[in-house]
């Protein structure tokens, strides 16, 4: 009895911090737990903004490893939802965009993995069009880009959006393991792009 | 005198030029003499480069107001254009073709039973990523397991000699050393793991480190014998219609390092996948292919629409207004076709060259090859393929078929092609075939000479960047060059192909949504 209280009071402290995290921050077992409220809430209301984004945000990152169809799919019908719902929204485009670059991995035609790619690549560059200084929207597109394979030519986005997030990062309050992960990451991406020109 | 006997007068004193008039038939005596002389049965058979010609030097066409409209309509009837129709088939699409059917350079005749090439011939089979479209089409791809090539020099026909045949080329020692290095050379960059085949490599960096190099460059580094070198720009110039001393070395090995490789054909070559395309486009679509229709215009205008203006088989100038266009056909085409493409990109198309094949189709009495493929070191001929080398392509009553290819690189081999006596050019090519096939004396029966337009890219150091930039989407266009990876191979037509309709489709939902 004393062992599942617990339990239940460490999840409903480990819920609460996840729901008051960032969505794309979350990661396993926090992940999860903070995808069912999401879930239950859009069950019970299917127009609920924050929770069909944060939803879909929280299954992109779930799947950026290794990706699921199934999971892939719903995350996509909550973010196009989401999309329907708040159309100016370009955070909620961008992680649509990324999402949509996922869903090549399922694919055996390479017709059809181009058509997935070039779609999703296509929003994400939209979205940085229409709110170039948006910080989630360029670290979106940035890390898409650098987790493309080379070939595809997209490294040089994950270069140009890793130095304008950090050079946003200069005159706003950006958190300190993000500013890390951009540098290191940048670093990365120029190496890739020096050793394919 | 009839026009028609005049040029028969005309071509049997070897008066009429290849380029006036495309597709000549030779009988041919048991001499070796021209015995008769055959005009097409139809002039414009081939030849539909009348139009385009006039669009590239200049000539301004009238462009008249829409009369149809589609969601997309494709330009080019090759494989990267049919390849787009098979993915484009859900749409209200057509495609339109210049020559009166569809296959561009990859067609195939058939005569007294057997199958030949009009144009492209070799793969290396169903390769990935391309196995499941190659299967989905039921291609029936056949091995050349035995002899796939010969190479005749010093009157001598010499099995493989990048096999265990380099130990009997009549060179010196150090030469035939040489041989042997290139094969072990060639095999290593072959290597689906760390070699340089694409699409079966991941190796970019070895890639990219070739392809800033010109081959004459990469040569010099390698101190092959002279003999081994001559080999290899021969073989370049029987694949991309040049020797390569100034394209990108990438491309130059790619295609050396297919000698590596199994090697695949079709009975009378790529025409098969072409036709199995047609097939399976038309039973989606039974009015998706416009034939004899000659693009001279093409541009994105401010409705989110795209003019295609062509002359049609009538010789009437007709446009077609369509929500996106793929271009399936060769850059040089797109530069002079669609407006404003150029000046948005300026430099970018001049780096680019295409060079001519003289083809030649010969019917003879009896089977004279003694391998799938001749390469001859010292002839005017310089390859020549037995189709009927596969089984299943031969003839009933025992005659053959050699189809014979002879570069014409660049413009000035171009323009030499067209003013060459066809009439002299027939006797030549019979008495190459006399010396490097010996059977064939006294067995040709006629020779048909036809050219196959230029479709043969070659491309500078760097053209990995310079073939992407070239197959962006410009406006509403999306382009499908099959010359993609750098050079006309059926994977970079049908890779082609995908990618343009893939950028169509983008288009087309974007305008719905």
């Amino acid at each position: 009895m004393k062992k599942t209280l617990t339990t239940l009071l460490l999840a409903s402290v480990s819920i609460t911090r996840a729901l008051a995290a960032q969505p794309q921050d979350l990661q396993g077992e926090e992940a999860k737990m903070a995808l069912t409220q999401y879930e239950t809430r859009i069950s019970a209301n299917a127009n609920d903004l924050e929770a069909l984004k944060s939803a879909g945000i929280i299954l992109h990152q779930l799947n950026r490893g290794h990706a699921d169809p199934q999971q892939v799919s719903k995350a996509e019908g909550y973010l196009k939802k989401a999309k329907d719902l708040q159309a100016n929204d370009q955070e909620t485009a961008a992680w649509l965009g990324s999402l949509t670059t996922m869903k090549a991995l399922f694919e055996t035609d390479p017709g059809q993995q181009s058509f997935y790619v070039k779609l999703g690549t296509r929003m994400l560059d939209k979205a940085i069009h229409k709110a170039p200084d948006n910080l989630v929207v360029r670290l979106t597109r940035a890390y898409n880009s650098l987790e493309l394979p080379p070939f595809l030519k997209r490294t040089k986005f994950a270069v140009e959006d890793f130095k304008h997030y950090l050079k946003l990062c200069e005159s706003q309050n950006c958190p300190q393991p993000y500013v890390v992960d951009a540098t290191s990451k940048l670093t990365t991406a120029e190496k890739i792009l020096a050793d394919n020109l | 005198m009839k026009r028609r006997d005049a040029l028969k007068s005309m071509l049997a004193l070897g008066a009429l030029s290849l380029g006036s008039c495309s597709g000549i038939n030779f009988r041919i005596d048991s001499d070796g003499n021209i015995a008769e002389v055959e005009l097409p049965e139809e002039f414009t058979e081939v030849d539909h480069f009348q139009v385009t010609h006039a669009l590239r030097d200049g000539h301004r066409f009238t462009i008249p107001e829409p009369s149809m409209r589609k969601d997309v309509v494709i330009v080019g009837g090759g494989i990267s254009g049919l390849t787009a129709l098979k993915n484009l088939a859900d749409y209200d699409v057509l495609l339109v073709e210049k020559e009166h059917e569809v296959g561009g350079n990859s067609r195939r005749r058939k005569a007294n039973g057997i199958y030949y090439p009009l144009g492209a011939l070799l793969s290396q089979g169903p390769i990935a990523p391309f196995t499941e479209f190659f299967n989905g089409l039921a291609i029936p791809f056949e091995p050349l397991n035995e002899k796939p090539m010969s190479y005749h020099i010093q009157g001598r026909a010499i099995p493989e000699p990048l096999e265990s045949g380099w130990r009997q080329l009549p060179l010196s020692t150090e030469a035939r050393a040489s041989f042997s290095r290139l094969s072990d050379d060639l095999a290593a960059l072959a290597k689906p793991s760390d070699g340089i085949f694409f699409p079966r490599t991941d190796n970019k960096t070895a890639i990219k480190a070739l392809d800033r190099l010109t081959f004459k460059q990469y040569l010099a580094q390698k101190n092959y014998a002279p003999e081994a070198e001559q080999f290899m720009r021969l073989i370049l110039s029987s694949r991309l219609g040049e020797q390569g001393d100034d394209v990108s070395a990438w491309v130059a090995l790619y295609i050396l390092s297919t000698l590596k490789q199994p090697a695949f054909t079709l009975p009378g070559g790529h025409g098969v996948i072409a036709e199995k395309l047609r097939e399976q486009g038309l039973r989606r679509k039974a009015d998706a292919i416009m034939t004899g229709f000659t693009m001279i215009n093409m541009e994105n205008k401010a409705n989110d629409k795209v003019w295609i203006t062509g002359v049609d088989a009538d010789g009437a100038l007709q446009t077609i207004e369509a929500s996106c266009a793929v271009l399936a056909a060769p850059k040089v085409y797109a530069k002079h076709a669609v407006r404003d493409l150029a000046k948005e990109r300026p430099g970018l198309y001049d780096r680019f060259h295409y060079n001519a094949y003289l083809v030649a189709q010969v019917e003879l009495a009896k089977p004279v090859a003694d391998s799938f493929e001749t390469i001859s070191a010292s002839h005017f001929s310089r390859f020549t393929v037995a189709a009927d080398w596969l089984k299943s392509n031969r003839s009933t009553d025992g005659s053959s078929h050699l189809t014979v290819y002879v570069p014409y690189p660049g413009v000035p081999g171009r323009m030499a092609l067209y003013g060459e006596s066809a009439a002299r050019l027939a006797k030549t090519i019979v008495n190459d075939l006399y010396e490097i096939m010996p059977k064939s004396r006294g067995a040709i029966r006629s020779i048909y000479l036809h050219r196959w337009g230029h479709p043969m890219v070659s491309c500078a150091p760097g053209m990995e960047q310079l073939c992407a930039t070239a197959k962006e989407p410009f406006g509403r266009i999306a382009f499908a060059h099959s010359d993609s990876f750098g050079i006309s191979g059926l994977y970079s037509a049908v890779w082609s192909g995908m990618e343009a309709s893939a950028d169509a489709r983008i288009l087309l939902e974007e305008q719905e949504a």
